[in-house]
């Protein structure tokens, strides 16, 4: 047991994003009509879904079962998927039409990820878990085809299929069309509203009792409706609730349906709900084609290469006053990097500036950590999150073996390198891009794609003090838009990695008094920012 | 006995996803921090409601140190290559961080990013105010350059 609580706790402590909206059948769908959705490959999802129900047709009047339900994403197109009917174990699965041990599989075969419009089959067995010895282990199989279009927040799913019933002695059972119609709409990204009815043309009831000389069986068309909601409570968590009715002559007067299903990413695979829940984002295949940023931050692969050289330096890059460029974060690994001099020669084509040279002086250390420290980290790491105090700017660390030290967490970002654009960038008063501005960015842009350094990217706007301080703060931000904007649509910067702020002119490095230091003041800088060791 | 040892396997395994979910829904894609209100913006247009809820959040942005990084991003689905879009996005994101600034009066360390989904993904936009911990301000000590005396 307590082997299983440490497994429990590992699970938790390392928590990934998933695809989070299994049914109560464990299909990828509404609360009972599947849709052609599949959950994403490594992705794992499990359901406790507890089910009240009054059925006058039956001797028993009422039931209440707790059916359980759990998810794998096996590929992008397919997942498989499975359902106990009732761990309450109080036998009321039967008069429930619930009663059956599921196992199936969906695949997905027209539309992707993302498409408005997609179609898959669920295949999928039932195997009767009955108080009924004639019905116990008979074995139902069926076919379906899911058709589901979903646009903005609005979707329609409606599937068909064929169900084989397995061979009961002494009783005929027919085979049964079954049909299903859901609509969705997300009221709010965090709660969807959703309006289920399925349908066969001869849903097999069977009450058994052991006083009974032969167990009562009914054939009659069935149509359930219901009406429910699912409430992302996070990416992980989905509260889901439904109320129905059924209009067969053997269905249920009323079924009260709640449930709670939690998904992980496992393996590698990680991937955010876009939105809470709502339908799975594509690959941002905008990003892949535009350059993109293999972004290594540190790992102890860096350890075994010889010191990292940085690339050549921009005539655009300044010198870095050491100690005084930190911001104070909490990242996860512990990753510690001495202050770079980066060196500078900074000739600007407008401002000439002369910088002497200075040799760079990197470290990297990398403590080795004790297992019961990493223990008493990750609890309290766990702790904090729990309680609110969230970390900062995650180092992911790739690599086959790597070790995070952890008894220091690194508190501070530094500012790595930097660079200086004069004002020749933007006209007077202006925030378009000059000419000579976009190949400015262009040659920082060059940088950021060899550095392999920097975790984020920071653009400051600055002005001189003509003008009011709003105005200043205005216009400054405006250019750091423009140079954000050009980075990120022509250089294929991600806009994720990039911060921007309008600093107006509240910090000057010349006197505004004369018109060489306002043009001094008129500039906009790039930093690059990563991980500095805690002090 | 066989029953009971499965609901407490049950059990245990509800409280430990209960905790999970909990403990990750304080992040965000960024890695970030504490969020203060996430702001649907219907058709990428600011209207008063969208001010209302800004509105809402502002006593407790008042509350905040200055040593601290606020951080307003901008989530859209569109295209990162489309310079308009892109613009769009950031001066949506200005506007409200002007809003702050003029209206409110704050004096606040406003970091403002945004965050292109693809375009594919049709929910809407939405304005996320966040808080980066601790003290940030020595960054704006830096001096390039600085004028020598």
């Amino acid at each position: 047991m307590s082997n299983l609580i440490i497994a429990l706790m590992v699970v938790c402590l390392t928590p990934l994003w998933a695809i989070a909206n299994p049914g109560q059948s464990g299909s990828s769908g509404l609360l009972t009509v599947s849709t052609a959705e599949t959950l994403d490959a490594g992705n794992i999802c499990v359901g406790a879904w507890s089910c009240y129900g009054q059925n006058s047709s039956f001797s028993q009047k009422s039931f209440l079962i707790m059916p359980v339900s759990i998810t794998m994403g096996i590929g992008t197109f397919w997942e498989v998927y499975g359902a106990y009917p009732n761990i309450f174990f109080n036998g009321d699965e039967d008069v429930s039409g619930r009663g059956t041990l599921d196992l199936g599989t969906k695949l997905r075969f027209l539309g992707g990820r993302a498409s408005d419009f997609k179609m898959a089959v669920d295949l999928l067995g039932q195997r009767h878990i009955s108080e009924s010895r004639k019905l116990d282990g008979v074995t139902d199989y069926s076919a379906k085809l899911v058709t589901s279009y979903n646009r903005n927040d609005f979707g329609i799913h409606v599937t068909a299929g064929y169900l084989k019933p397995g061979d009961v002695t002494g009783i005929t059972i027919e085979p049964e069309f079954i049909f299903g119609a859901g609509v969705e709409y997300a009221v709010i990204p965090r709660l969807k509203l959703l309006g289920e009815v399925t349908a066969g043309t001869n849903r097999a009831y069977l009450e058994d009792n052991r006083e009974w000389p032969t167990p009562r069986f009914f054939s009659e068309y069935s149509v359930e409706a219901s009406f429910g909601a699912q409430y992302f409570l996070s990416p992980h968590i989905t509260l889901n609730t439904s109320i129905g009715t059924g209009f067969g002559a053997k269905d249920p007067d009323i079924k009260f349906l709640f449930g709670i299903s939690s998904c992980q990413g496992v393996g590698t695979y990680v991937k955010p709900i876009p939105t809470v829940g709502r339908r799975a984002a594509a690959k941002d295949k905008t990003k892949e084609a535009l350059k993109p940023l293999k972004i290594i931050p540190i790992s102890t692969l860096l350890l075994k290469a010889a010191a990292p050289q940085s690339a050549p330096v921009s005539k655009h890059e300044v010198e870095i006053e050491a100690e005084q460029e930190e911001i104070q974060i909490k990242p996860y690994g512990q990753v510690v990097i001495a202050p770079q001099q980066a060196s500078s020669n900074l000739t600007s084509p407008v401002i000439p500036v002369e910088i002497p040279l200075k040799a760079r002086d990197e470290e990297i250390i990398l403590k080795s950590p004790k297992t019961e420290d990493r223990e008493s980290s990750a609890v309290e790491y766990t702790m904090k999150r729990i309680s609110g105090v969230t970390q900062l700017y995650r180092v992911d660390v790739k690599g086959p073996h790597v070790p995070l030290p952890v008894d220091v967490i690194p508190e501070k970002m530094t500012v790595y390198r930097k660079f200086l654009f004069p004002d020749v960038m933007f006209d007077f008063d202006q925030w378009t891009l000059s000419p000579v501005g976009k190949k400015m960015l262009s040659e920082v842009a060059e940088k950021i794609r060899k550095d392999k350094k920097w975790l984020y990217i920071k653009i400051d706007g600055h002005t001189d003090t003509i003008g009011s301080k709003s105005y200043n703060m205005d216009l400054s931000l405006k250019r750091s838009i423009a140079a954000a904007s050009y980075l990120i649509s022509h250089e294929g910067v991600d806009p994720a990695k990039v911060f921007i702020e309008g600093r107006g002119q509240s910090s000057p490095i010349a006197e505004n008094d004369t018109a060489v230091g306002r043009r001094n003041n008129r500039r906009t800088e790039i930093l690059f920012l990563v991980a500095k060791e805690a002090q | 006995m066989k029953s009971v040892i499965s609901m407490n396997i049950i059990v245990t395994g509800l409280v430990v996803m209960l905790l999970n979910g909990y403990a990750a829904a304080a992040e965000t894609t960024l890695d970030a921090t504490r969020t203060l209100v996430v702001v649907p913006v219907k058709n990428g247009n600011i209207d008063q409601k969208v001010y209302r809820q800004i509105d809402r959040v502002v006593p407790e942005l008042k509350t905040i140190s200055n040593k601290k990084i606020v951080k307003l991003e901008y989530s859209f689905s569109g295209q990162p290559d489309r310079k308009q879009e892109v613009e769009n996005a950031y001066h949506l994101a200005a506007r409200i961080e002007k809003y702050l600034r003029v209206r409110h009066n704050l004096d606040l360390a406003l970091w403002i990013t945004i965050d292109v989904r693809p375009k594919s993904v049709k929910t809407p936009p939405v304005l996320t105010l966040a808080v980066f911990s601790d003290d940030i301000k020595k960054l704006d000590a830096v001096l390039i350059n600085p004028p020598k005396n």
